[in-house]
């Protein structure tokens, strides 16, 4: 268990989650300065009904007067629960088990750390700030709402596990690294940015992207045709992080426009038919 | 339909020359009546505040296929501008393509209590219906699009008034439309074979008719009918460079015609006094030659309508921010397209018409849209008689119709156009005369540019846009109060027209504050109208002939009433 202080408000899940609830509210900037029954008052959304924050939550602690002198910890699984630290622009949640969908949306600031899995559209359209997932995650990592074409600006998004389809679509600026593998799409349409993936890809990595930067160590099943091979290097050095072997270097998506600007580094070792 | 006196509130009443004046107005089962004891009726003390008529928006795109096609292509649009469900209202979403519910809602909060469909494709006619006929509140129509339709090109082709006067006349009834809309005339046709005119003397593909040829035809047309409306027009060259003086050609080709209302049972009201009445000018007074010598081209239609008597504009402004641009000009849409890029759709509807959609954002930082926005105000700014202009965003193409009460803020208030003029590119000020204009318009200026006016050129005004007595007991009250109003303080003045104090329609409190109090059932107009039996027969005959070339059976191709909410048939020219 974590220890209760000060600036900090732990949130133990209690109420029936067989509906997903909307909570967010969840974020240092609501909580900052507020009591703890201020804090328990506020409206959660299960389907079309609002609730108290405190039927599906036992609160304790005490909030920092500002949302960087604020930390959340929630303690236990909230897979069911959407929105966490929506549009937080600092302080601090930590979620000790996994976390739901549309964890840290919009976020410009602070820092989310979560020890479990994490849902899908995990930073969707953030700015700034920093996400952790320790274990996986599902689709839409970092990636822009549907239909929209620009998204994430900024901040960083770390997957220690591996995530699912379209991590970082539409990104513009800001970094997202995926130590483990992905699904096919990711990158769709990236405009800026950074994406990594330390494992294998499926399919149609940087389909339509018009700028930034991705980077595949492992094996992409079925290659991008929109990608003509530019150059190859060894050793790779990107926004301080460091990458060792030798890359195969494409510019693409072609199929996007006629002269993208879209970089996509490719392991030589592991990509032999390249 | 409710029994509702509103007491002691400075009234704005254009039509009957109400300029400001504390009056009363009592309204008994959904009209406006004369003064009466009022026992069991609800009173509403407007003291101090502003009373205007119930809002008419004559151009709107809210119902249809393209609109849905809008609302398909924009997820992205709709997640994050949404209405909670109430006990008695719906829930809904979208910002510039809204559901069908949210626009009901939208414009009720506003004030706005009759809205009309700028384009109705017939083929889509019955999709239309049924998409107004789940909008609340808000009376509504449509005009029906006719300018590049097989049959009326043949018909004008031949020089066969009358026969084009008999299909109007039995494509109105047949498919519940209220006037003549005509969009691109001649060029839309071409398109389907990616070819566009570019000038009102190109005859188009096939048919070898002209702009010219079609836009006189219709005009005819619509006089002969005695229609409420005027012909609805489009212009060619839309969106182009240039395209100022090619639309300033096409408003003197009907100068010479007599306008023609033949409302059975309405004599006495203010009838329209235009023979034609041009949509969203904005887009269609572009100056210069390309976008690199790109300027406003407002001064010249200004300047022409400010000299003749038969022109009505709607100004289809630009307040900045996101747009989704449909429009049935399928050829302009494609040419935005190339311009822009993002998401595009094309659809042609067989014998008529087609459409094209586009996402968009109108950025204060591009010079192009700088100008755009200053001419969408100098369209109203720089016209001298008021009753020559109405205010619009040809929703969604400007932007949303929620963006009415910032266009009326920069038209109240120089130092709201400072203030944005300094923000945006300086192309605004410098290829514009925007910079120059000190005129500030009143409440009863802008009473007639969203209410007298619209009712009045769509030939309305017998029931809308006024208060006098027998008129609609549709009334707006806004928190403003005329005697303290400061123009400078023009964020209070956009807040008080966003949300209205009371949104009344037929005597019933819709919307207070921004809620919604109650959600009746609004009316479709339609025109009914009757021609020479004779030449009706010969002209089904010809419809029938080539119905081979639609993709449905004709029995399936009129919308019968089940399909509208409170039908309400206008009856014209019914001496045949």
């Amino acid at each position: 268990m974590c220890e209760v202080g000060q600036n900090k408000v732990v949130l133990t899940p209690i109420g029936n989650f067989d509906i997903p609830v909307e909570a967010e509210v969840i974020s240092p900037d609501v909580f900052a300065g507020k009591s703890l029954n201020e804090i328990r008052e506020l409206k959660v959304l299960q389907g079309p009904q609002k609730h108290k924050l405190s039927e599906f939550f036992e609160v304790s602690g005490e909030a920092g007067k500002t949302p960087t002198e604020t930390t959340i910890v929630i303690e236990g699984d909230v897979d069911r629960v959407k929105l966490i630290g929506y549009k937080m622009s600092g302080g601090k949640i930590v979620i000790n088990g996994n976390a739901g969908m549309h964890v840290g949306d919009e976020m410009s600031g602070g820092e989310i750390l979560v020890s479990g899995d994490a849902g899908s559209w995990t930073g969707m359209d953030m700015k700034g700030g920093t996400i952790v997932i320790e274990g996986n995650a599902k689709d839409h990592i970092g990636c822009t709402y549907r239909g929209k074409w620009r998204g994430m600006s900024g901040g960083m998004i770390h997957i220690k596990g591996d995530a699912g389809n379209n991590v970082g679509g539409g990104i513009t600026g800001g970094s997202i690294v995926i130590d483990g593998n992905v699904g096919a799409f990711c990158g769709i349409k990236q405009n800026g940015g950074l994406t990594v993936v330390r494992g294998d890809a499926k399919r149609a990595v940087g389909a339509e992207m018009s700028a930034g930067t991705i980077v595949v160590e492992g094996h992409i099943e079925w290659f991008t045709p929109g990608f003509e091979l530019v150059d190859e290097v060894d050793g790779l050095e990107i926004n301080g992080m460091s990458f060792e072997g030798t890359f195969l270097k494409f510019r693409g998506d072609y199929a996007e426009k006629s002269n993208p600007k879209g970089e996509l580094y490719v392991s030589k070792e592991k990509n032999p038919e390249l | 339909m409710g029994d509702i006196i509103i007491k002691n509130g400075y009234v704005f009443d254009p039509i009957n020359n109400i300029n400001g004046e504390v009056m009363d107005i009592f309204i008994k089962d959904g009209k406006v009546v004369e003064e009466y004891d009022g026992k069991d009726a609800k009173v509403i003390d407007a003291r101090g505040k502003t009373v205007m008529p119930g809002g008419v928006d004559s151009h709107s795109h809210v119902a249809g296929a393209k609109v849905n096609r809008g609302r398909i292509m924009r997820p992205e649009d709709h997640y994050q501008w949404v209405r909670s469900k109430t006990d008695i209202a719906h829930s809904g979403t979208g910002y510039t393509v809204p559901s069908v519910y949210l626009q009901g809602y939208e414009y009720a909060t506003m004030g706005y209590t009759t809205v009309f469909e700028a384009a109705m494709p017939p083929l889509e006619a019955r999709h239309t219906h049924e998409e107004m006929k789940a909008t609340p509140i808000v009376d509504m129509g449509a005009y029906l699009v006719f300018g590049n339709n097989w049959f009326i090109m043949r018909y004008l082709r031949e020089g066969d008034i009358e026969k084009a006067a008999a299909y109007v006349s039995w494509m109105l009834r047949a498919h519940k439309a209220y006037g003549i809309k005509c969009v691109n005339p001649a060029g839309v046709e071409s398109w389907g074979w990616a070819k566009n005119v570019h000038s009102l003397d190109e005859p188009n593909i096939h048919f070898e008719i002209t702009p010219c040829e079609i836009i006189r035809g219709l005009a005819e047309v619509n006089e002969l009918l005695g229609l409420p409306i005027s012909l609805h027009l489009h212009a060619n060259n839309l969106g182009h460079p240039g395209c100022w003086e090619i639309t300033r050609e096409s408003l003197k080709i009907p100068s010479d015609l007599e306008p023609q209302m033949k409302i059975e049972g309405e004599q006495d009201f203010e009838k329209r006094t235009q023979t034609v009445y041009l949509a969203h000018a904005q887009f269609n007074a572009f100056g210069g030659t390309s976008w690199r010598d790109f300027e406003s081209g407002a001064k010249g239609i200004v300047d022409y309508v400010n000299s003749a008597d038969h022109v009505v504009i709607d100004n289809g402004a630009v307040p900045f921010g996101p747009a989704t641009v449909m429009t049935g000009d399928g050829p302009a849409i494609f040419d935005l397209y190339k311009l822009v890029g993002g998401k595009w759709s094309n659809s042609d509807i067989e014998l008529e018409c087609g459409a094209g959609v586009l996402t968009f954002t109108y950025l204060k930082s591009n010079p192009v849209h700088s100008v755009q926005w200053a001419i969408g105000l100098e369209l109203i700014l720089m016209i001298k008689d008021m009753w020559k202009c109405i205010l619009t965003t040809d929703h969604p193409n400007g932007g949303p119709f929620v963006k009415y009460p910032s266009l009326i803020a920069w038209l109240m208030s120089e130092k709201a156009r400072n203030d944005t003029l300094e923000t945006c590119h300086k192309w605004a000020s410098e290829k514009s005369e925007i910079a120059t204009i000190d005129r500030e318009l009143d409440l009863y200026d802008v009473a007639i540019i969203t209410r007298a006016n619209p009712a009045k050129t769509i030939g309305i005004a017998y029931r809308k846009g006024h208060l006098g007595v027998g008129a609609d007991g549709d009334v707006t009250i806004y928190d403003i109060d005329p005697t303290t109003l400061d123009s400078s303080n023009y964020t209070e003045i956009e807040k008080k027209f966003r949300i209205a104090e009371y949104t009344i329609k037929e005597g019933e409190i819709v919307a207070h504050k921004g809620e919604i109090t109650s959600a009746p059932t609004g009316r479709i107009f339609y025109t009914e109208s009757k021609v020479n039996e004779e030449i009706e027969r010969d002209v089904l005959a010809d419809v029938r002939e080539w119905f081979k070339y639609y993709t449905l059976g004709f029995e399936n191709y009129p919308v019968d009433e089940r399909y509208l909410r409170r039908p309400t048939p206008i009856k014209v020219n019914m001496e045949g």
